[in-house]
């Protein structure tokens, strides 16, 4: 027997004291021993706890380790250099001021919340201090932003023709099998290495060694140790949570999916029923088998074995042989306590009081059928192995090995005899004794799935596989009904329990970056996070406030030149015979006959009338349309163009361009001559008038040019292929040298457009928005044949407005409201502002917003809450600056 | 119908691929091939190629030449030369992909293909070259590291040598084409170009467990692509 190797250890640290381990530990096993016994307190009264299952099932291990809550550090392999410290006490393990809550229990029964403290002001006082005491644990410190190489949390999803759960014998032998027939075969276990109980059963050892050097050696099998499978889902998609240990870095959640499933989960031993059951040294006698057989821990010197058969003597084989007094063997039936402060020092049995250090407890060994039974499968009760049995499994699901029962024998009658005492301790979890589930069962909650919830039995963290078998017997005896009747609660995921980090895996958010984007830093952008997208929010200039340079900026865009980078707008293209049809389908103005070289404002609207986007349209050929749309629409209006498709059989072909073009808008009085330098397109007045577009070469790259002006000022929007995007932009910097051309960002660009009262759908719109109310009734074409919305639309247009879109300006310059502030009139929101902003041209406020349709009238004042108070403005239809649009057709 | 998009480029104009900051940040080595900023090495190309048949790297193949196919009857049969390939996404959809040195002539024989077609069904061709960045992950490890990004199954008789799926990393759309080099495995990971660096990132990360390095076009070359 050779677990745990002999060769050099290593230390950890719990508390300040420093632990020897071996390699091949457990953090607990070290820590036992080391002599530690008390490794946490329990949840409600606080009592001493102690190793009991050593296999990861009970609460009784619960510690801190680097941080991280409520670590079982039974299982938990040990590091070298962690710190482990106790939780769920104050001010100590030894010591715990909390421990009195036992004393005032009666304080606390059952369904105590509904209970005591009913009276409101009696609840206030304690409230505080009872959610001070409450709780398991401390959240573990918020992680830093992840910087490293490796991620913390990861994800994989695998796909295999057999899953197996259970890396015990019959497991791996299924695995085996199933390799054999050319199968592709995934093996879970829980455990740092395969072999189930053969690991810690003496005799067995060479026989594990065997079934683990073939599985591991089989390339059709894919062995995950340390893994947990935490939940079935639909289509056999198990959920599998793969936790960090010796080459693995990472917590990570796998998504294994597998034509058939085999579960092979074995059986986890259950806590019988006496009082004082909890002691400390009362221990399952698989979690002595395991102290015994993988870490050659003696868990005793003087022990009491409740128990009978070869089980009971097959403990006290192992016991001797350790050199351990086996003081007793007694029957389950004829235990009456426990006895000891805090830790056990006797059994107490109808003949007499049995002096011993150790309680070895031969306990219900019940079926780990969790999985079978998410997965759709019965659990029966039968009598003779005194354990729910998984039945009528669903097609494709499989259970083999101890799991089905097979050699299981009953450790007791069932329903049970048991003590209604407040010391006998029937969920370990929740400190839920056998007198708080009979007084349940006396109130009315008579049923295992209200005991449960009433009770909180079995809503620990073992999830019932301590305690809900005794909680069913209870119910069963109280009610006389039978095992079976009573039956189980549901099983749902995850069991175990999954950090949500784990679930959440690598946190990479998507990031979408212009071609420019490494320019754009390279100017000094201050960034700012639209949606997926990176932009340039403004340009810094360590000597000037942020307010100035936007104003440097605003001011090269209306004195000079400047350029901005609208990669992020969304670029479709469009083209098939029917790709006219398709659009004036779609949108509300006609496309089908826009002229070629031409670019029209569009608009989209639902079946209701509501704006849903807008864009350009610029058509480049016959059957060849370049659409823009705003950023984060682009995903939608793909979808909604193609969905509209389905089904026609029209000629139509809709490509997502976003990311190909390198888009750029010059802009400004010299934008002309910026432009001239750069490209033979003339771009004359005449020759290229607004909202006209024309394709050629602009720097010597091929480009798209449409002549629009989002920002108020006559420009040019030039789309070229994106990997010559950088190639372009320096050439647009480098020609408007001479002008002192500038870039520009975001954050100017939302005041040059909102002096031209140039709407932002999805800023300045919303779900009720139509085009009438948004003051931009010439979108919509109500005499051209059928399109989405126009039925609504016509109803719209005669309809009276409840709402309007208007301009506003502050009357005090000094009072910038905040984006998305209520219009009031005698205290009672009437509207709402969309967009507000200092305005260099005029130093005034200026902005838009929705009010009620008899306060829209052109110079209305209105009142704006600005901080909270109500601040005159006074409303104005017409754009803030060139309202006729003068500067644009330059 | 022809191809729209063809045009001749000044020669002295180089084409930047949405990974070149990041390849400059990985410390390559760059040079011109076929008109692209390219990295040509980070170390020495044998070394890079020996890291990729043990284990796993990745490469910048943004700049290869890519061509949407459309409509709503094309020809299943219709192929192309062996430098190149048709990816089939969907009815009425596929992406076609070729070295840069027979660029001109696959485009020649789109526009044959395109103009062959009655007018009832047309085809539609477009070059979408700088639309998609291009990851190439190779290696024997290579199914191992997509594993933690794709919810696929990639096995031999999941996605075959030469098949490709369409899928989302993170949410993301990527086409995932299979396309094994002479001595190993390997993905080509086709996704929108404005995503390029934050696709890099995200593979190198699921990557960094098996040791996955940075590999050139010298590399690529020497494990036998030409």
């Amino acid at each position: 027997m050779a677990q745990v190797s002999r060769s050099e250890g290593f230390s950890f640290f719990f508390k300040d004291k420093l632990i020897n381990a071996r390699p091949g530990d457990s953090i607990g096993a070290a820590m036992f021993r080391a002599g530690v016994r008390v490794f946490t307190r329990s949840f409600k009264h606080h009592r001493p706890r102690g190793l009991m299952c050593v296999a990861g099932n009970c609460p009784n291990c619960l510690m801190n380790v680097d941080g991280v809550p409520s670590v079982r550090v039974c299982t938990a392999p040990a590091r070298p250099d962690v710190r482990v410290t106790p939780q769920n006490v104050f001010p100590s393990l030894d010591f715990d001021v909390l421990a009195a809550a036992q004393k005032f229990d009666w304080l606390m029964p059952v369904g105590w919340y509904y209970k005591t403290f009913t009276n409101r002001g009696a609840w206030k006082t304690v409230e505080p201090w009872i959610r001070k005491a409450a709780g398991l644990a401390n959240p573990p410190p918020a992680m830093a932003e992840f910087t490293g190489k490796t991620p913390p949390y990861e994800h994989s999803y695998i796909h295999t023709d057999v899953a197996v759960v259970g890396g015990g014998p019959a497991g791996i032998a299924a695995a085996l099998d199933a390799s054999r027939q050319g199968l592709r075969v995934v093996l879970v276990d829980d455990q740092t290495e395969l072999g189930g109980h053969l690991r810690f059963r003496p005799s067995e050892v060479e026989r594990q060694n065997e079934l683990v050097k073939q599985a591991h050696a089989d390339e059709q099998i894919e062995v995950l140790t340390r893994s947990h499978c935490f939940g079935f889902y639909e289509d056999r998609l198990l959920g599998v949570v793969q936790l960090p240990c010796e080459g693995r870095e990472t917590e990570s959640v796998a998504h294994v999916r597998s034509e058939r499933l085999i579960i092979a989960t074995g059986v986890f031993e259950a806590p019988l029923l006496f009082e004082n059951n909890d002691l400390v040294g009362v221990m399952l006698s698989s979690g002595v088998e395991r102290l015994i057989g993988l870490y050659r821990i003696v868990p005793g010197q003087q022990a009491v074995i409740v128990g009978e058969g070869p089980r009971a003597a097959r403990i006290a084989a192992l016991l001797r042989d350790t050199g351990s007094v086996v003081a007793a063997t007694v029957r389950p039936d004829q235990v009456v306590s426990a006895s000891g402060s805090g830790r056990v020092d006797g059994l107490r049995t109808a003949d007499g009081r049995i002096a011993c250090d150790l309680v070895v407890v031969c306990g219900h060994r019940v079926p780990n059928a969790g999985l079978l039974h998410q997965a759709g499968a019965s659990l029966d009760w039968i009598d003779e192995k005194g354990a729910f049995l998984p039945t009528r499994l669903p097609a494709n699901v499989e259970a083999v090995g101890d799991v089905t029962g097979d050699d299981l024998i009953p450790a007791v009658s069932a329903p049970p005899v048991y003590p209604v005492s407040k010391r006998c301790y029937t969920c370990y979890c929740e400190d839920v004794t056998t007198s708080d589930i009979s007084t349940a069962i006396q109130e009315g909650f008579n049923e295992i799935e209200t005991i449960k919830r009433y009770t909180t039995t079995s809503m620990g963290p073992c999830q019932g596989r301590m305690c809900q078998i005794s909680a069913i017997g209870i119910c069963a005896g109280a009610t006389g009904r039978s095992m079976g009747a009573t039956g189980v609660t549901t099983s749902r995921p995850p069991n175990p329990s999954v950090s949500l980090g784990a679930l959440a895996g690598s946190t990479h958010t998507p990031v979408k970056r212009s071609p420019l984007h490494h320019e754009h830093e390279a100017l000094g952008a201050v960034w700012l996070n639209m949606g997926e997208w990176k932009r340039p929010r403004y340009y810094a200039d360590t000597s000037l406030s942020e307010r100035e340079c936007i104003e440097s900026e605003y001011r090269s865009v209306r004195e000079r030149a400047g350029v901005v980078d609208v990669g992020p707008l969304g670029k479709i293209k469009v083209k098939g015979r029917d790709a006219g049809r398709l659009l004036d389908k779609v949108y509300t103005h006609r496309f089908g006959t826009l002229e070629i070289g031409r670019v029209r404002y569009a608009v989209i609207c639902d079946e209701t009338g509501t704006i849903l986007d807008d864009g350009t349209i610029s058509r480049l050929a016959e059957d060849h349309y370049f659409l823009t749309t705003t950023t984060g629409n682009l995903e939608f209006v793909v979808q909604w163009l193609e969905w509209w498709l389905i089904a026609t059989g029209w000629d139509v072909h809709i490509t997502n361009v976003t990311g190909g073009r390198s888009s750029i808008n010059v802009a400004g009085p010299k934008s002309r001559e910026v432009l001239a330098a750069l490209t033979d397109i003339d771009l004359g007045t005449e020759a290229f008038k607004y909202m006209a577009c024309r394709q050629g070469e602009v720097a010597g790259v091929p480009a798209i040019l449409l002549r629009i002006g989002f920002v108020g000022e006559m420009g040019w929007e030039v789309h070229v292929p994106a990997d010559y995007g950088v190639h372009v932009w320096k050439g647009v910097l480098e020609a408007g040298r001479p002008y002192d051309i500038r870039p520009f960002g975001v954050e100017t660009q939302r005041v040059l457009r909102l002096e031209k009262k140039h709407v932002i759908v999805g800023v300045d719109t919303d779900a009720l928005s139509n085009p009438y109310e948004a003051d931009m009734p010439w979108v919509t074409k109500l005499d051209k044949p059928d399109f989405i919305g126009k039925s609504s639309l016509q109803a719209l247009q005669e309809a009276p407005a409840n709402e309007r879109l208007i301009g506003f300006t502050m009357l005090d310059a000094s009072r910038v409201p905040e984006d998305g502030t209520s219009i009031v009139r005698d205290g009672v929101p009437v509207g709402r502002v969309t967009s507000a902003r200092y305005s260099f041209l005029n130093k005034t406020v200026i902005g838009l917003g929705w009010v009620k349709a008899e306060l829209a009238n052109e110079g209305q004042e209105i009142m704006v809450r600005v901080g909270g108070e109500p601040t005159p403005a006074r409303v104005q239809h017409a754009a803030f600056y060139d309202p006729a649009g003068d500067r644009l057709r330059m | 119908m022809t191809m729209s998009n063809s045009f001749a480029v000044q020669k002295s104009i180089r084409r930047r691929s949405p990974l070149a900051a990041t390849m400059e940040a990985l410390g390559a080595k760059l040079g011109d091939e076929h008109g692209w900023d390219t990295a040509l090495s980070f170390s020495s190309p044998n070394d890079e190629a020996q890291a990729v048949r043990q284990s796993v790297g990745l490469a910048d193949l943004s700049q290869i030449p890519k061509f949407d196919l459309r409509g709503n009857n094309l020809d299943p049969s219709f192929v192309l030369d062996d430098d190149a390939h048709i990816w089939r996404q969907r009815n009425g959809q596929a992406l076609v992909t070729c070295t840069p040195e027979s660029r001109a002539t696959v485009a020649a024989q789109l526009d044959q293909y395109a103009a062959g077609v009655g007018e009832s069904s047309p085809v539609y061709v477009s070059d979408v070259t700088p639309v998609y960045a291009a990851l190439l992950l190779a290696g024997p490890r290579s199914a191992a590291v997509l594993r933690k990004l794709v919810d696929l199954d990639l096995s031999s008789e999941g996605l075959p040598n030469l098949a490709c799926t369409q899928t989302g990393i993170h949410h993301v759309y990527t086409l995932v084409a299979r396309q094994d080099l002479p001595s190993v495995r390997a993905y080509v990971l086709f996704t929108g170009r404005e995503y390029a660096e934050w696709l890099w990132e995200t593979v190198s990360h699921a990557g960094h467990e098996f040791g996955m390095q940075p590999f050139g076009s010298e590399a690529h070359k020497v494990l036998g692509v030409a």
